[in-house]
């Protein structure tokens, strides 16, 4: 079961996605009046007049937004929604149905532009190249032997479990009388440096 | 953008965010971890400290194949059409996974340390509550700073007690202020990091639209130096709340922290003007009807190694104006002009040169003796202005020697060197205090060149003879003027890399590196430091052997990494 605030967030951004979808494919070709101004609620600065009209013409469009536009009102979604999963997890390791809606967000863009180009009638282009899975990562060491070796290894450094005196009395090197003054390093028994000499601190 | 373009663009999106995704499974996996070892080790940072250096190059690791992978997918965009405007959409991208990355990787790396701090609190008041007995009578001691090493005569004998805070009170207050002020801080650095992103990305879509390139306003640096001032002040006043201090302190940091970041808008035209000096490359150049003119100015003809020295130096000290003029005048020009006229002389004249080895071998050497010098000078503009002044009557020097003196000793004994100075442990933990603070608001070098001389001239240690011969080399000709005395060589450079390749795996594998040190190698980190100072120095003398270092680190890296 999902905790309240995550499963408000979840419908929110179903609803947030859905307008955008609806604005999208009621738009006029290359975008309109109504589409432009959900673009500036979502903070998106629409791309210029030219390139509006260049992808109409290339994607040889009859109606709906520009589907990269849609891409990007899409991208500030997911930022919204990634930056409320950050404000409710704060810094906590994150739970399991967190990690499965933050896996869901990774994916939206890419899912929802797919589905759009689709309702625009757009065939996607055949990959020029096999899809390129990005390299894996370097082969470090593994995440659980860092942390093993970092309790580990703390207990072999040369002082580990060496304790110290919380409190020391300095006595005279020479008659062994005690300091009695602060700041007063001559011995007041036997009126000799303390510490068997005084060198310069300059 | 074509077709084709947007679809590679489509791809270089999914690789970033892949690379997001793995990014954060990593700190989710590593989360649980930090929890794990902050509940096993509630009052020592160390291994959390080291666990987290680990974490971190990995997230780096992935965080650079970003950039890295850039390059494959441009030649992919040019292969299909013109290069922009994909390009600058594609580094956009890039732009805003970096910086998603490194502010998922700092506020991780910030929590996890606050958390540690807090877990060990309890700790601290338990042992600031702790009650202190009198050395000699065993009477009860009033203790009135508890985080802090105190003097206390005692009421029944009168003798004088040095109570220190126990190591983890010590440790707390000794990190946490730090840590808390950063943490409260970073969001108001991210801003600023964020505006500066956002400028490279209108500069790129400019390109990108065939338009001239935009350039900061002084209105855009204007909010970035408030926002620069926004977030040190920030950092400063949690600081100062939490070790203690004034708002002169508040004040003090502030200024500190914000002169590297005047440095920098020295630099750029756009201020200079503003602030009424001329730009950088204005200052430099020779007036049209001055261009033939042949000036030597205060050097000779022949000292063409001395021209480039001084050229160094003065483009060092470009980002601080006032210290750029009095640079000119002391090295003997009459004002900015007047330089560029002899270096022109100079060039003119050995043109041909220049471009040989034997030319370039002379600039090297140039750019040496420019570091040498511009540490001497810092040093002699420190004595002038107080920065050098010893701190409750101990110097600088007397500060290091001890410094180092202290790793190899008992406390008790530490006690008798501290007398010996006629300072206490409270008086001892002030001095420090000082100096590190001193060194870190120094944005010249020279507390630190200074500090570093004198610490390694203290001898200490099973190789100090090393440290002490690099200081001795450091002192009479300068780094990498001078090599250290062959006789004082510690260990072999090869040794030499082994350690440091093993030092490099240690930190990626979350191990300690003192006890690594001390296991393997039978030294301590000071005994480390005065070899690294004897090779560093000893390698000037010779560049390629930086090459032959980075190979056989790097061999010796991976042979300890697959070490259990």
């Amino acid at each position: 079961m999902a905790s309240p605030d995550l499963a408000a967030l979840a419908t929110s951004l179903s609803q947030h996605v859905a307008a955008i979808r609806q604005a999208a494919g009621a738009s006029p070709a290359g975008g309109g009046p109504a589409w432009d101004a959900l673009l500036r609620h979502y903070g998106v600065t629409q791309v210029g007049a030219d390139e509006r009209a260049m992808v109409v013409q290339y994607l040889h469009l009859t109606r709906g937004a520009a589907p990269g536009e849609l891409r990007m009102v899409m991208e500030a979604a997911v930022q919204w929604a990634r930056r409320e999963v950050e404000r409710l997890v704060q810094g906590a390791p994150p739970s399991l149905e967190v990690a499965r809606f933050v896996a869901y967000l990774d994916g939206l863009v890419d899912a929802e532009s797919a589905q759009y180009e689709q309702f625009l009638g757009l065939t996607p282009p055949p990959p020029l190249s096999p899809h390129p899975a990005p390299p894996p990562m370097p082969a470090g060491p593994s995440i659980a032997s860092i942390f093993q070796n970092a309790q580990q290894t703390s207990k072999e450094v040369p002082w580990a479990g060496m304790q110290y005196k919380q409190v020391a009395t300095l006595t005279c090197v020479h008659c062994g009388g005690p300091q009695e003054q602060p700041s007063d390093f001559m011995c007041r028994y036997c009126r000799r440096p303390i510490a068997g000499s005084l060198k310069p601190n300059i | 953008m074509n077709a084709a373009q947007q679809q590679i663009v489509a791809e270089w999106n999914g690789f970033l965010q892949q690379s997001s995704a793995q990014i954060q499974q990593l700190l989710q996996q590593a989360a649980a971890g930090c929890q794990q070892l902050i509940a096993q080790n509630p009052t020592d940072s160390i291994p959390l400290g080291n666990a987290l250096m680990a974490i971190q190059q990995q997230i780096k690791g992935a965080s650079r194949r970003g950039g890295d992978t850039l390059g494959s997918f441009y030649d992919r965009i040019c292969a299909a059409g013109e290069g922009e405007p994909s390009y600058s959409a594609m580094k956009h991208a890039l732009r805003g996974f970096d910086r998603w990355a490194d502010e998922a990787w700092e506020k991780f790396d910030a929590h996890w340390r606050v958390e540690q701090f807090r877990a060990m609190w309890p700790h601290v008041q338990q042992g600031m509550q702790k009650a202190a007995a009198c050395t000699r009578c065993g009477g009860p001691l009033r203790r009135t700073t508890p985080h802090k090493s105190e003097t206390i005569a005692c009421p029944a004998c009168h003798s004088a007690n040095q109570v220190m805070p126990e190591a983890v009170v010590a440790g707390y207050y000794g990190a946490m202020p730090h840590f808390f002020a950063a943490y409260a801080a970073m969001d108001k650095r991210f801003v600023h990091e964020r505006f500066k992103d956002e400028h490279e990305s209108r500069r790129d879509a400019d390109y990108a639209a065939g338009r001239e390139r935009t350039e900061w306003t002084i209105e855009d640096l204007k909010k970035r130096e408030a926002m620069e001032r926004d977030y040190w002040q920030t950092y400063a006043q949690a600081r100062v709340q939490y070790e203690g201090g004034t708002p002169a302190d508040v004040e003090s940091l502030t200024q500190a922290r914000m002169k590297f970041f005047y440095d920098e808008m020295n630099r750029e035209d756009v201020w200079r003007r503003a602030q009424g000096l001329q730009g950088v490359g204005e200052q430099a150049r020779v007036p049209a009807h001055l261009g033939d003119v042949e000036d030597w100015g205060p050097l000779q003809p022949n000292e063409l190694e001395d021209d480039f020295v001084h050229d160094i130096l003065l483009q060092e000290a470009v980002s601080d104006p006032a210290r750029h003029q009095a640079l000119l005048t002391q090295l003997g020009y009459r004002d900015a002009v007047h330089r560029a006229i002899v270096h022109r002389t100079f060039t003119r004249r050995h043109q041909a040169f220049l471009i040989t080895a034997e030319g370039q071998q002379l600039m090297s050497k140039a750019a040496m003796r420019a570091m040498n010098e511009r540490g001497k000078l810092a040093v002699a503009a420190g004595q002038a202005s107080g920065l050098l002044d010893p701190i409750e009557g101990v110097s600088l020097q007397v500060y290091a020697n001890v410094q180092a003196k202290q790793a190899n000793m008992q406390p008790a004994a530490f006690q008798q060197l501290l007398a010996q100075h006629q300072m206490d442990q409270a008086k001892w933990e002030r001095v420090q205090k000082g100096w590190i603070d001193k060194m870190s608001k120094d944005t010249t070098g020279a507390v630190a060149t200074e500090y570093s001389k004198a610490f390694m001239s203290a001898g200490q240690g099973q190789y100090g003879a090393a440290g002490a011969a690099a200081a001795d080399a450091m002192g009479a000709g300068g780094i990498g003027v001078q090599a250290p005395a062959a006789a004082a060589e510690p260990l072999s450079f090869e040794k030499y890399a082994e350690i440091s390749g093993a030092m490099a795996a240690w930190s990626k594998q979350g191990k300690d590196i003192s006890a690594g040190l001390d296991k393997h190698f039978k030294m301590t980190a000071q005994d480390f430091s005065n070899v690294s100072m004897y090779w560093s120095s000893k390698m000037m003398q010779d560049m390629s052997s930086f090459e032959r270092l980075s190979q056989l680190s790097t061999k010796y890296e991976q042979q300890y990494l697959a070490m259990p």
